[in-house]
C-alpha cells in the first residue's frame, strides 16, 4: 500500500456568499515511502491547496486522502498525521514562533508534549541535520532567508516526520539561499525521508525522481522529469524548461543530439558522450 | 534600519544580575517598590539608595542608562513637587508671599516624594535593563501558572506575548518597506503640521494592517501544522532553575526589606536620630 494515497479528491473554498472556487477536482494520485517527487503547476493550478490536504489544514470537499492508511478526515488522529506530515512554508518570517532559534526548533516537539529530555535530544538532532547547530541561541531575525528556512526544515525534523512538504519554501530565496535548501533536502532524501516539494522552478523540479504537473486542479502530467519535460503537454501547463533541458532542445532542432536533459549535469555529460 | 535598535531597554551585559531568574527580578522588584512605600526617614531613602547602587554595580550598568529612565518622568516630578511644596499648609512656615505658603513640612514632604519617585523609577528600570523582553514573558508566564485553575488561559496569553515579542523587528522592517513603497510614490511623510502628518500615516499603516493580519493567517497555518494545541500539557524545553544566585538575591532584598519594617514601626526613634545626626539644625 502506498504511503501517500489520494483517492478522486475535490477541494471547495468557499469565497462568500453563493460564490466558491473550486481549488482541487477529482485529484487522484499516490506515493510510495522514501520518494522525492516535485509537485508543479502555474500559479492557482491548486499545488498549495493540495499541500495543506495532505497534511489535514484542509479536509477534501470530497474523496479521501490516507497518510499510511489513516483518513486526513479522521479528528482523533490529526495530530498525529501532521505531526507525520511536516510542511514548511514559503515566508520564513511567518512560519517561525520564537525569537531564539532553538526555541524554535522546540516548539513542535513542546506542543506534542514530550519529556524535557527528549525535546533537548530531538532539538540537537534537527539542528545538527539542517547544520545549523552552531547558530541555536541567535536571534532569529538576524538570519538570512535559507538558514531561516534550514531553522523551519529543522523545526519539522524535530518532530520525526516521515513526510517533508516544502510548499514553495525556496520561492523567496535568493541562488545562494537555494541552494543550502536543496541541499540540505537531498540529505533527507538521501536518509529515507518522503519529499514533496512544490516549486514553479524547474531546476529544483528536476533534482526529483518524479515530477507532479497540475492544470487547474487537475492532474496533467507525472513522470520522471525527463518524460514530463518531453510532454506535449507540458507547455500547456504554462511552464517553461530549465535552461539546460531548453538548451538541449535547441541543440536537437537544429541537428545535435545530447541525449535527455533535466540538469546541467546530464547536459554535461551529453556533451561528453558527444565529443568521445 | 530599526533590525539593530534593541527592543525595549534592555542593555545586555555579562553580569550576575542578568542571570538572574526572571521570575526572582520579578518578585524582588515588586518587594522593592512595595517596600519604597514603608521609608519615612532620609536615613531609609540612603539604605535604599544604597541597594540600589550595588545592584547597579553588580549588574555592570552605566550610571546614565539608569538615568536615563529617570529623565523620563522628570516633568512628573516637577509637577508633583510644585503642587506638593504649595499646597502643604501644616508645619512651622518657612516663606510666605500672598496666598503662596511654604512650609518646613512642605519641603520635607516634597523631598521625599521626589526621592521615592526617583528610587521607584530607577529600581523598576533595572528590572527592564537587565531582562530581555523574552525572559520577562517566560517569567510572568511561570509566576501566572497559578491563574490556570480559575480557567485563565495562561498558556495562550504567554503564546500570544512571545509571538508579539517575536514579531516586533518582522513589523519595523515591514513598516520601513511601507514607507519606502510610500515615498517613491510620492507621498511627504515628515513635511507640514502635526495634522497633515498623522493624516500622511493613514498610507502606511492601511497596508500594514493589511499584511499583517496576511501574516497571521500564515502563522496560524504553520503552529497548526506544528501541532499546537495536540496536547494540553504542552511541555518546555527549558526548564528555569534557582541557582544560589537566585537565593542571594532574594536574601539581600527581603533583608532590605525588613530592615525598612522595623525601622518604620518598631525603632522609629533610630531613622529620626540619624536623621538629626547627619542634617542636623536643617530638619
Amino acid at each position: 500500500m502506498p504511503f501517500i494515497e489520494i483517492k478522486g479528491v475535490s477541494y471547495v473554498y468557499p469565497l462568500r456568499e453563493g460564490v466558491s472556487l473550486k481549488a482541487v477536482k477529482n485529484l487522484s494520485l499516490s506515493i510510495e515511502a522514501g520518494e522525492f517527487v516535485a509537485l508543479t503547476g502555474m500559479n492557482g493550478s491548486g499545488k498549495s491547496t493540495l499541500a495543506k490536504l495532505l497534511n489535514g489544514l484542509f479536509k477534501p470537499t470530497e474523496g479521501e486522502i490516507l497518510i499510511d492508511g489513516v483518513s486526513t478526515a479522521n479528528e482523533e488522529r490529526i495530530f498525529d498525521i501532521r505531526r507525520r506530515v511536516g510542511m514548511v512554508f514559503q515566508n520564513p518570517d511567518n512560519q517561525t514562533v520564537a525569537t531564539l532559534i532553538e526555541d524554535d526548533v522546540a516548539f513542535g516537539p513542546e506542543n506534542l508534549g514530550l519529556p524535557r529530555d527528549e525535546i533537548i535530544k530531538r532539538v540537537n538532532f534537527a539542528l545538527q541535520a539542517v547544520g545549523m547547530s552552531e547558530y541555536r541561541k541567535r536571534d532569529a531575525a538576524k538570519l538570512s532567508g535559507g538558514q531561516k528556512q534550514r531553522v523551519a526544515i529543522a523545526g519539522v525534523l524535530a518532530m520525526r516526520p516521515d513526510v517533508l512538504i516544502l510548499d514553495e519554501a525556496t520561492s523567496m530565496l535568493d541562488p545562494a539561499g537555494r541552494e543550502e535548501v536543496m541541499g540540505v533536502v537531498r540529505k533527507l532524501v538521501e536518509q529515507g525521508i518522503t519529499v514533496i516539494n512544490i516549486t514553479h522552478n524547474m531546476e529544483e523540479a528536476a533534482l526529483a525522481k518524479r515530477v507532479v504537473v497540475l492544470r487547474k486542479g487537475r492532474l496533467a502530467i507525472d513522470g520522471t522529469p525527463s518524460q514530463v519535460f518531453s510532454s506535449s503537454l507540458f507547455e500547456s501547463c504554462g511552464l517553461t524548461l530549465p535552461p539546460a533541458a531548453a538548451l538541449a532542445k535547441e541543440l536537437k532542432d537544429s541537428g545535435i543530439d545530447v541525449g535527455t536533459v533535466t540538469t546541467e549535469e546530464s547536459f554535461a555529460e551529453g556533451i561528453c558522450k558527444l565529443l568521445r | 534600519m530599526f533590525k539593530d535598535v534593541a527592543f525595549g531597554q534592555y542593555y545586555p551585559a555579562n553580569s550576575a544580575v542578568h542571570k538572574l531568574d526572571s521570575r526572582i527580578k520579578l518578585i524582588l522588584t515588586l518587594v522593592y517598590i512595595i517596600g519604597i512605600f514603608f521609608v519615612k526617614s532620609y536615613f531609609g531613602f540612603m539604605l535604599t539608595a544604597a541597594l540600589l547602587i550595588i545592584i547597579i554595580i553588580a549588574a555592570k550598568l552605566p550610571m546614565a542608562s539608569v538615568l536615563r529612565s529617570v529623565r523620563g518622568i522628570l516633568l512628573l516630578v516637577v509637577l508633583t513637587s510644585i503642587i506638593n511644596l504649595f499646597m502643604i499648609k501644616d508645619g512651622d512656615v518657612l516663606v510666605q508671599w500672598k496666598i503662596f505658603v511654604i512650609t518646613k513640612n512642605g519641603v520635607h514632604t516634597t523631598i521625599k516624594m521626589v526621592l521615592r519617585l526617583v528610587l521607584l523609577i530607577s529600581g523598576a528600570s533595572l528590572l527592564a535593563l537587565t531582562t530581555t523582553p523574552v525572559e520577562l514573558a517566560d517569567g510572568l508566564e511561570s509566576l501566572m501558572r497559578p491563574l490556570s485553575l480559575i480557567k485563565v488561559p495562561v498558556r495562550d496569553i504567554a503564546m500570544i506575548m512571545s509571538i508579539a515579542l517575536r514579531f516586533i523587528p518582522t513589523l519595523f522592517d515591514e513598516t520601513n518597506k511601507i514607507v519606502s513603497a510610500q515615498k517613491a510614490r510620492g507621498a511627504s511623510l515628515d513635511t507640514g503640521n502635526i495634522f497633515a502628518r498623522i493624516k500622511a500615516l493613514i498610507p502606511v499603516l492601511i497596508p500594514l494592517f493589511v499584511s499583517s493580519f496576511r501574516r497571521a493567517d500564515e502563522l496560524a497555518f504553520a503552529m497548526d501544522a506544528r501541532c499546537y494545541n495536540a496536547t494540553d500539557k504542552r511541555t518546555k524545553m527549558k526548564k528555569p532553575k534557582i541557582k544560589f544566585s537566585d537565593v542571594l538575591a532574594a536574601f539581600v532584598v527581603l533583608s532590605f526589606f525588613t530592615v525598612i519594617l522595623l525601622e518604620r514601626y518598631y525603632f522609629p526613634s533610630v531613622g529620626i536620630n540619624i536623621d538629626a545626626m547627619i542634617f542636623g539644625g536643617l530638619l
